[in-house]
């Protein structure tokens, strides 16, 4: 990539560090505001505790596949596993969801702009000035977003860190009792949405992180993000339960409810602002991570050279669909029910069709020694 | 076409005569005085040598350029006074024996000639001789050195460049003492020949930047430079932004620190600011007196001019978006005191906020440009417009016209930003009037997505300041103590980072 | 209107932004999938916005499809 006077080579590397803000925001992100594992009300934190061994082996499948082929994405995975015309059928499923996901993110945070601040303002006109905000982004490359979300995460957690203990003040402990009221059965399904979203939203960086320095890297930014953004969603979760009780999987944005209770000496109130604030960063950071994935398929399988040129297209599209993919706030809440099961395959099922298939191939390549020397050159060039 | 050839033909021939020296010494003074043609600050005085009647000498300069004393001392009177004879050439006579000056070239061709008496110096013709001699008699006059009034600093250096180029490049070397310092000449401009002087530490200095700043200051083609703002603009990356990538100072401490630090400067003949390359976000913030007082000191003020900055580009933006948006956040008897203020305000609070930075924007301005004379009318015109008149006419409310000063006076904490604040200030008020809060989040990102995205030379504009690595943050956010400031910035100099010997504690006593 | 103004506006920015440099570059191909997929945006969104046309919603035959498979719960 040459820049505007034609000069140095710009290459996007991610480093290490920054792969692991992108996931851990990505996985953290709308979760802030739109709370998971409902379905196990007052143990919504004990299905997140429930959901780590379910995740930890779908992180380990997705890894896998990004160090098999160090320096190629999905896209790339699938042209050589499957061959060009299978491998390009079973890319436009992953491109679907990716555009999908990011429409739905968008359409999350609309909602929400929606019914907490600006119930006047038309939802075409906040969908449209974030989504131009995630193009912009996006037409600088991935590596200019890694290094933003470097850049954003302090203010976030800075954020979480001086608003949780004001919460705290109206926190009642005894809220979180009683501890598996209705058994295990339901917790068992918070922990499966919990897998759902957000973990296994996580099979987006697969199409995304390609540009990783070391083989070992994929495993490590999975890995940390994942610590991370436990540590921070059983923090929220724990807060909201303790703060709204059974309130917490009943309203729409727990978070947002939670902090707007805060008043301290009739000074401090009212600062719900700093959770949409919060949100809107890492909101950010989640669609344009998606409507990455989408373009950079979408120019890889059409061979339409440089994905930063159809950015904005392909962007606009995604929130023309946002705008009509719900008739209303109901209907999304609605669909949210069933997503843990519309992601299965995407999540779960393709991946490690995927996998297995990577897995074969290489050994193959490695006995006729062909993929090995290609492989090699590959990493000295990088 | 044939005759438009043959003219051409024919011209270059008379280019070719016209490059050259005659043996006579009246065509070649009537060659110069074609050149030179309706200039009459061209100076042509001949005389004859005492000893040798026959032979004419004549010396021509130009008016003003040349210092008298020099000519008249050096040149004309030991001519005139010196008693030689026909051992040798003349010329080698006059250049080795008679004329005591510390630079003499000798020439043939018309070109370096003119350019000589164009810098100042005298050319010496002789009769019979189709050669010159060009005596370096530079002379004029130039302001003293003196602390540049832009770049004030309580304590350090109080010297700053002139307009004169030598004595810049003196002053540099002096603060720098080594070989390694290069200086590389250029001369850009096509009516102008302003010399261009490009200084570097080799050894410290990104070769591939020093070669990429070569490379666009030799793309440059213009036909006249008088100030270095004219190679910033003509070379420097996004053009359109209006932030700066490439700074200048007036200092030379500044200029040799940042040399030290592997950046390279561009020195221009006839203007004070020196500029340096590449310029990062964060040395917007730095200023050279945080190095010579106490590091707690100078981190205390780098954080107040990051807090400045932070809130005269916000305050109006958040103050509109919190007023027509939020006022759920502010405590009830703020919301009624802003309230009872705005009442009787013909204007929405946007309007309000766009006329009163226009205003200060235009006080800023004409303070600037006007003469000192009519400074006291301006500060009462001002005090008046911007302040308790204004409110009485119920014209503006008055948490408005705080908030406003607010963001003027912060401003001035970070002076080098110039347009950069007015724009971004700009920016968030709208964006904020459009969506509240979130709007202004979404003017701050837009702003964040901007800064990324610039590269001064190659090096990334803004550095993640949280990379886990405390050396790179070291200079940036707060002054870290000389003690600790053992590497230089990794992103600069790539091939020589060591700045202190390791040795424990380096010069301080452990 | 006023969002299909905007929208036009935006178009037409990105469109002298990335389409304008295709097209000197003589890059066919990709010119004519920009320029049809801006196209496409701005008549659907003619279509939201003037005609009052909503376009049909992925989510419910999806939805319907997953209860096929998984069984009402």
């Amino acid at each position: 990539m040459k820049n505007e006077r034609g000069d140095f080579v710009r290459k996007e590397i991610i480093a290490d560090h920054q792969s692991i803000v992108l996931v851990a925001t990505f996985i953290f992100g709308s979760t802030l505001i739109l709370g998971t594992g409902g379905d196990a009300k007052q143990d919504a934190w004990l299905a997140i505790l429930v959901a780590i061994p379910m995740v930890i082996p779908a992180l380990f499948v997705y890894a896998r596949l990004l160090s098999l082929y160090p320096g190629k994405d999905l896209f790339d995975i699938l042209n050589r596993v499957f061959g060009s015309f299978i491998g390009k059928f079973i890319a436009l499923f992953f491109i679907w969801y990716a555009f999908h996901l990011g429409a739905l993110v968008i359409r999350n945070f609309s909602e929400f702009m929606e019914i907490a601040a600006m119930p006047e303002t038309p939802p075409m006109v906040i969908i449209f000035s974030m989504g131009l905000v995630c193009i912009l982004a996006l037409k600088d490359g991935i590596e200019l977003l890694a290094r933003l979300a470097t850049f954003l995460l302090p203010f976030i957690l800075l954020l979480i860190i001086i608003v949780v203990p004001l919460s705290l003040t109206q926190a009642h402990p005894e809220n979180l009792k009683p501890i598996l009221y209705e058994g295990w059965k339901p917790v068992i399904k918070g922990a499966f949405s919990t897998f759902s979203f957000p973990f296994g939203e996580t099979i987006i960086f697969t199409m995304v992180l390609s540009t990783l320095k070391t083989k070992k890297s994929p495993y490590k930014s999975f890995y940390f993000a994942l610590v991370i953004s436990i540590i921070i969603m059983l923090i929220i979760t724990l807060r909201n339960i303790m703060v709204l009780g059974h309130m917490a999987s009943m309203v729409y944005f727990p978070s947002y409810i939670a902090v707007s209770v805060i008043n301290i000496g009739d000074f401090l109130q009212r600062i719900e602002v700093t959770v949409a604030v919060i949100f809107l960063f890492a909101g950010f950071i989640k669609i344009s991570v998606c409507l990455y994935a989408a373009c950079n398929g979408i120019t890889k399988i059409f061979n339409l050279g440089d994905y930063r040129r159809f950015v904005a297209p392909i962007g606009l599209f995604m929130l023309i669909c946002a705008d009509n993919i719900y008739e209303n706030t109901m209907e999304m809440l609605e669909w949210i029910k069933y997503y843990p099961y519309y992601v299965i395959p995407f999540q779960i099922i393709l991946p490690i069709i995927i996998l297995i298939g990577a897995e074969i191939k290489v050994r193959k390549d490695r006995g006729q020694g062909t993929g090995d020397k290609e492989q090699g050159t590959e990493i000295k060039e990088r | 076409m044939l005759f438009g050839k043959k003219n051409k033909k024919e011209a270059d021939k008379l280019e070719v005569n016209k490059k050259y020296l005659k043996k006579s010494l009246e065509y070649n003074i009537k060659s110069f005085k074609n050149i030179f043609n309706n200039d009459e600050t061209l100076f042509v005085r001949r005389f004859k040598m005492p000893t040798m009647e026959q032979l004419e000498c004549c010396i021509v300069f130009i008016e003003g350029m040349i210092d008298v004393d020099v000519v008249n001392r050096n040149i004309i009177q030991p001519i005139l006074k010196n008693k030689f004879s026909m051992e040798y050439e003349p010329l080698e006579a006059l250049q080795n024996h008679v004329i005591t000056s510390h630079k003499i070239e000798k020439a043939t061709e018309m070109d370096p000639l003119i350019e000589g008496i164009l810098i100042g110096n005298t050319v010496l013709m002789l009769e019979g001789i189709s050669e010159a001699l060009i005596i370096t008699t530079k002379g004029f006059k130039f302001r003293d050195i003196a602390e540049p009034p832009s770049e004030k600093v309580i304590r350090g250096p109080r010297e700053g460049f002139t307009e004169a180029f030598m004595t810049n490049l003196t002053l540099l070397r002096r603060k720098i003492r080594t070989p390694k310092l290069k200086f590389k000449f250029l001369t850009l401009g096509t009516q102008t020949n302003t010399k261009i002087c490009i200084c570097y530490l080799e050894g410290i200095a990104n070769e591939k930047i020093l070669a990429e700043v070569e490379k666009r200051i030799g793309n440059i083609d213009i036909d006249g430079i008088l100030d270095s703002g004219y190679i910033e603009e003509l070379i420097h990356d996004s053009p359109l932004s209006p932030f700066k990538t490439i700074g200048s100072s007036e200092r030379p401490d500044v200029v040799a620190s940042r040399l030290l630090e592997g950046r390279i400067a561009v020195v221009t003949d006839g203007s004070p600011n020196v500029l340096t390359i590449p310029f990062l976000m964060q040395e917007y913030f730095q200023s050279n007196e945080d190095y010579y007082s106490d590091f707690i000191f100078a981190s205390i003020n780098r954080i107040l001019r990051i807090l400045g900055f932070l809130i005269t580009i916000s305050v109006t933006g958040v103050y509109v978006a919190l007023t027509t948006y939020h006022q759920e956040i502010f405590p009830t008897p703020l919301v009624l005191s802003i309230g009872a203020a705005r009442e009787g305000v013909p204007f929405p609070t946007v309007l309000e906020a766009i006329i009163l930075l226009f205003i200060f924007e235009v006080l800023r301005e004409a303070s600037v440009r006007m003469p000192d004379a009519i400074g006291q009318t301006m500060s009462i015109v001002g005090a008046l417009v911007l302040g308790q008149a204004a409110i009485d006419a119920k014209l503006f409310s008055a948490p408005m016209v705080v908030i406003v000063a607010l963001s003027g006076i912060t401003a001035l904490i970070v002076p080098r930003f110039k347009g950069a604040i007015i724009v971004v200030r700009l920016l968030l008020l709208f964006a904020s009037a459009f969506l509240g809060l979130y709007g202004f989040v979404f003017g701050i990102l837009l702003i964040l997505i901007h800064l990324f995205g610039i590269r001064s030379f190659g090096i990334p504009y803004m550095l993640d300041y949280n990379s886990l690595n405390f050396q790179d943050f070291k200079d940036t956010m707060i002054r870290a103590p000389w003690w600790y400031m053992r590497l230089r910035p990794k992103f600069i100099a790539k091939s020589n980072n060591q700045r202190q010997s390791n040795k424990k504690g380096g010069g301080r006593k452990s | 209107m006023i969002i299909l103004l905007f929208t036009l506006l935006i178009i037409l920015g990105f469109i002298l932004t990335d389409a304008i440099p295709m097209f000197l570059n003589k890059e066919w191909k990709q010119f004519w999938v920009y320029v049809v997929m801006m196209l496409g945006i701005l008549i659907l969104v003619f279509f939201k916005q003037i005609m009052n046309v909503t376009l049909p919603s992925p989510a419910n035959p999806m939805k319907e499809a997953i209860i096929a498979i998984f069984g009402k719960q």
